[in-house]
């Protein structure tokens, strides 16, 4: 199959190299030690203000255009930083460990000393200190939907965490009236727990979140960068990791993505200073957020959503919108979460995000093939860590997210070339189509710039011969019609990747 | 990021220059960063080694629209510094606080209402949903503008006064308008003004029985009006002998009420009021409304069918006490009162959905007459038609075009929710 090596050189003169001669970077160092930055307090009013009127309006006069995620590695993956850490998108993760998540030092232990009161959020709760001196912020869930936010907050948590993402430690656990004291500081614990739902039992099910070492300095703004930290410089609606919210945020149906669910943390560790930035408060993902505020909309609309609701207006009643036939589950603790009606491409997050507003058909793409990594075992260990009462309610999640996850695939892999997992085989460089690998479509040869056709096996896997010579060399492919993806190798390495040409 | 917003002689001969040199700048590959440290697998930033700021042709394309509309942005970003600073400040002072409802507590709403033939009145309302604790509403009004001079009215509903069988509404108003409309009898004649004061007392008493399903009551109501012409004397030039007009009404109204309330939750279902009274020493009255809401998908979607008739019988009946048709709640793209005379009927249909949780939106066409007997009410001749649509925000606030005999634009925060208006607007 080397007949034709010169027939893949589109371009070999070193003068015209895209990408350097390096290996491919996997970690940026963007953890030097700075300054404490300010604190950036939550300002709930501004902030929808800005989303839907203000800064929204502002943004369409600046006339953007789509631009590649910056801050991508040579391969067009994140690199472990501040913000993300590779986990699931370059190794195996076992059942186990995912179900483990970022559990630091485990769930806490009883009993509890209430230390203080829950400030923000809707939910009532308390802040704690546990047998071994350890914070965690407990809250609880609502009469209306028991065990549904605490139980969506563990297993939404765990997936992000599996992920790659920074996310506190939460665990679902249920605690008596005698395993929780009020601390010198602290009026009457009862005034929570009175108006809080209780077991059969008579126990308490809440959900406790680790505080996070360091100092809380709020919320990650969703555009721009913290100015005051040197450490951030890539505007985060341009960050690849944020972006995908797109589409795990599809999956997950967690709309309620604003820049109070998210928190800069000032770390201290080998005497240095930075900032770590987490995703915090998963409670109103899949059907929870619908469930606590009415809103059979949440994942289809925004808020304000200008287009769909002028739409709703000038049809005049006609157009059923696809949430509107959306049905509530037998089980409270899932609520209305389904994958009928869903489609990831229409999927809207509450509170526009600019981030998601940003993201392309790259972003998209790996963020899907991260997500199609969660398989059914899994996903089955994650939701055991919820604590669901109900069996068949446990089921059906999961049946559901699997099927939610294939619908993300089906829509965002096939938007680019899916051609990935790139290695070198002697003289040949070996890819596998992902379209194929998860069974969305049958194999079709991939086609390079020359027009040729190269077989894809039913795994997916695909290769195609390396050009002779040691030049730097691009290599165009393509799979069924998508747009070509650029192939940069050198010396029988790959230099980098530009997913669409 | 090179975005090219801002950049100064965009039209000058430096701004040519720069829209040269975008040109070559495309031309020529991107810059290769070089890596000082070959084999290593962490450096600071630019992990993608390629120039990720690369001006793109849609940057070129869009480099003029973008300074044109730069100083667009510059000024909406000076006009929102302010509101944005406010807000920053009340949300922080906010952050702390509960919003919990108080029991017991009243509220005022503010009250505008502003109908093309009626210009625009304001005012307030203070009330009090659950007086009692078995939602008895109180609510307390004062109007100025439009067609008042000034309003007050105190207002008491409850079907159960505190949990017991008692139905009771009580009303109490005085008015001073010095616009309102009259277009003669029967037949819209000419555009005339007049003024009225007036005080009201209504009471209607009874008790609901059959899991409220069905209300027996009795009503009485005392009505002490004076009218007067306005500066044009338009009314007594045009319309002279008006009955009633001269000496004002002094009144009291006796009537039996029935309402049968088969609706559900306020979604569906039939509801029926009829009365049937008089007054003493002039005339009788009655009249029956009927509406039927129709859920056409899961609560979001409805129907509201409505029918209605309203009769007095007597000789020399006073103006004011003729039914009357036009206006915003009987017969829409109507002047208010446009029509009166012994015998209305109007018919109603209307279509309501959703657009928004805080938004909805509805449809309507509204059919009616007038007529001096029975033998003429409900002959083909005569009947006027108005339809339009509108959007009601929460129960904040309504908006409704309509077209009639004209177009008419209802604004109002008077009732906004109700899908069936209230007999007692018309007393």
């Amino acid at each position: 199959m080397r007949a034709w090596p010169l027939s893949l050189v589109l371009v070999s003169c070193a003068s015209q190299q895209r990408f350097p001669d390096r290996d491919i970077v996997w970690a940026v160092d963007d953890m030097k030690n700075i300054a404490p930055p300010a604190e950036n307090p939550y300002a709930n009013f501004e902030y929808m203000a800005n989303v839907f009127f203000l800064r929204r309006s502002t943004r369409a006069l600046e006339l953007n255009t789509y631009r590649p995620a910056i801050g991508t590695n040579a391969l067009d993956e994140v690199p472990d930083s501040s913000w993300f850490t590779n986990r699931i998108g370059k190794r195996t993760i076992s059942p186990d460990e995912a179900a483990h998540g970022c559990d630091g030092e485990g769930p806490p232990v009883l009993p509890f000393v209430v230390v203080a009161a829950k400030s923000g959020g809707g939910n009532p709760g308390f802040v704690v200190k546990d047998a071994s001196g350890r914070k965690f912020l407990v809250k609880f869930d609502t009469h209306e939907n028991p065990e549904q936010q605490t139980a969506t907050d563990a297993i939404v948590a765990r997936i992000f965490w599996t992920l790659g993402y920074h996310v506190p430690a939460d665990y679902v656990l249920v605690f008596a009236r005698d395993e929780i004291t009020a601390g010198p500081d602290v009026k009457d614990v009862d005034l929570v727990l009175d108006i809080v739902p209780k077991q059969l039992d008579g126990k308490y099910r809440a959900i406790a979140s680790e505080f996070l070492l360091g100092k809380p300095l709020g919320g990650v703004p969703p555009e721009g960068v913290r100015e005051d930290d040197p450490n951030d410089r890539i505007p985060h609606q341009h960050r690849r990791e944020l972006r995908a919210m797109s589409v795990i945020g599809a999956w997950l149906n967690h709309t309620d993505m604003k820049e109070d669910n998210t928190l800069d943390v000032l770390i201290e560790e080998n005497g240095k200073k930075f900032v770590r930035h987490y995703f915090v408060d998963f409670g109103e993902a899949f059907g929870a957020h619908a469930s606590e505020k009415g809103r059979f909309e949440d994942g289809y609309e925004h808020y304000f959503d200008w287009k769909k609701q002028a739409l709703a207006f000038f049809s005049f009643g006609l157009w059923i919108r696809p949430w509107e036939w959306l049905e509530e589950t037998p089980w409270p603790v899932v609520g209305a979460f389904s994958a009928d009606h869903f489609d990831p491409t229409d999927w809207r997050e509450a509170y526009p995000y600019w981030p998601i507003t940003e993201a392309g058909p790259e972003d998209h793409f790996w963020a899907a093939k991260l997500v199609m990594r969660f398989d059914r075992p899994i996903l089955e260990a994650i939701v055991k860590e919820a604590q669901i009462s109900a069996p068949e309610a446990a089921a059906y999640l999961i049946d559901t997210l699997m099927a939610r996850r294939d619908a993300v695939g089906r829509a965002f892999l096939g938007e680019v070339t899916p051609l990935d997992e790139w290695t070198i085989e002697g003289d040949r460089v070996c890819a596998v189509d992902l379209w194929v690998r998860h069974g969305f479509g049958e194999p079709e040869p991939v086609i390079d710039g020359e027009g040729h056709a190269h077989t894809v096996e039913k795994t997916g896997r695909v290769c195609i011969p390396l050009p002779a010579s040691d030049d730097y060399t691009v290599i165009k492919l393509r799979a069924g019609d998508r747009p070509y993806l650029e192939l940069h190798v050198k010396g029988g390495r790959i230099l980098g990747l530009i997913r669409r040409s | 990021m090179a975005t090219a917003i801002g950049w100064p002689g965009a039209r000058s001969p430096t701004g040519s220059v720069l829209l040269v040199a975008i040109a070559i700048a495309l031309a020529v590959p991107p810059i290769v960063h070089a890596d000082p440290r070959p084999g290593t697998s962490t450096v600071t930033d630019d992990p993608r080694g390629i120039d990720e700021d690369a001006v793109t042709p849609a940057d070129v394309a869009l480099f003029v629209p973008r300074v044109v509309l730069t100083p667009l942005r510059w000024l909406l970003e000076g006009t929102y510094y302010p509101i944005q600073s406010a807000l920053h400040y009340i949300s922080l002072g906010a952050a702390g606080s509960d919003d919990a409802d108080e029991p017991g507590t009243a509220e005022i709403s503010p009250l505008i209402t502003a109908y093309s033939s009626a210009g625009v009145t304001v005012g307030a309302t203070v009330f009090d949903s659950d007086l009692l604790g078995h939602q008895e509403r109180l609510a307390l009004t004062v109007s100025f503008l439009g067609r008042y001079v000034h309003g007050y009215r105190a207002e008491l509903e409850a079907r159960h006064l505190a949990g017991t069988f008692l139905w009771l509404d009580a009303e109490a108003r005085y008015e001073d308008e010095d616009q309102l409309h009259f277009f003669g009898i029967g037949e819209r004649g000419p555009e005339s003004r007049y003024q009225q004061q007036r005080v009201l007392g209504h009471m209607r008493a009874g008790t609901f029985l059959f899991d409220d399903r069905l209300g027996l009551g009795a009503s009485f109501t005392y009505n002490h009006r004076r009218f007067s012409a306005t500066e044009d004397s338009s009314i007594t030039r045009l319309y002279p002998g008006l009955p009633g007009f001269a000496d004002g009404t002094d009144e009291i109204d006796v009537a039996g009420e029935v309402v049968l309330d088969l609706r559900r939750e306020a979604l569906s279902g039939f509801i029926l009021e009829a009365f049937g009274g008089g007054v003493a020493s002039n005339h009788s009255h009655w009249g029956v409304d009927a509406a039927g809401i129709i859920d056409l998908f899961r609560g979001t979607r409805l129907l509201v069918l409505r029918a209605s008739i309203e009769a007095v019988d007597g000789d020399s009946i006073p103006f004011a006490d003729l039914p009357q048709l036009g206006g915003p709640s009987r017969l829409r793209g109507y002047a208010l009162d446009t029509f009166r005379d012994q015998k209305a009927v109007l018919g109603s249909i209307a279509f309501h959905y959703p657009i928004h949780e805080l938004l909805r939106g509805h449809l309507f066409f509204d059919v009616g007459r007038v007529a001096n007997d029975y033998g003429e009410i409900f002959t083909a001749k005569g009947w006027r038609a108005g339809g339009g649509g509108g959007l009601c925000f929460l129960d904040m606030f309504r908006i409704d075009l309509s077209y009639g005999d004209g177009l008419y634009l209802l604004i109002t925060t008077e009732d906004v929710a109700a899908l069936i208006p209230k007999r007692s607007d018309r007393l």
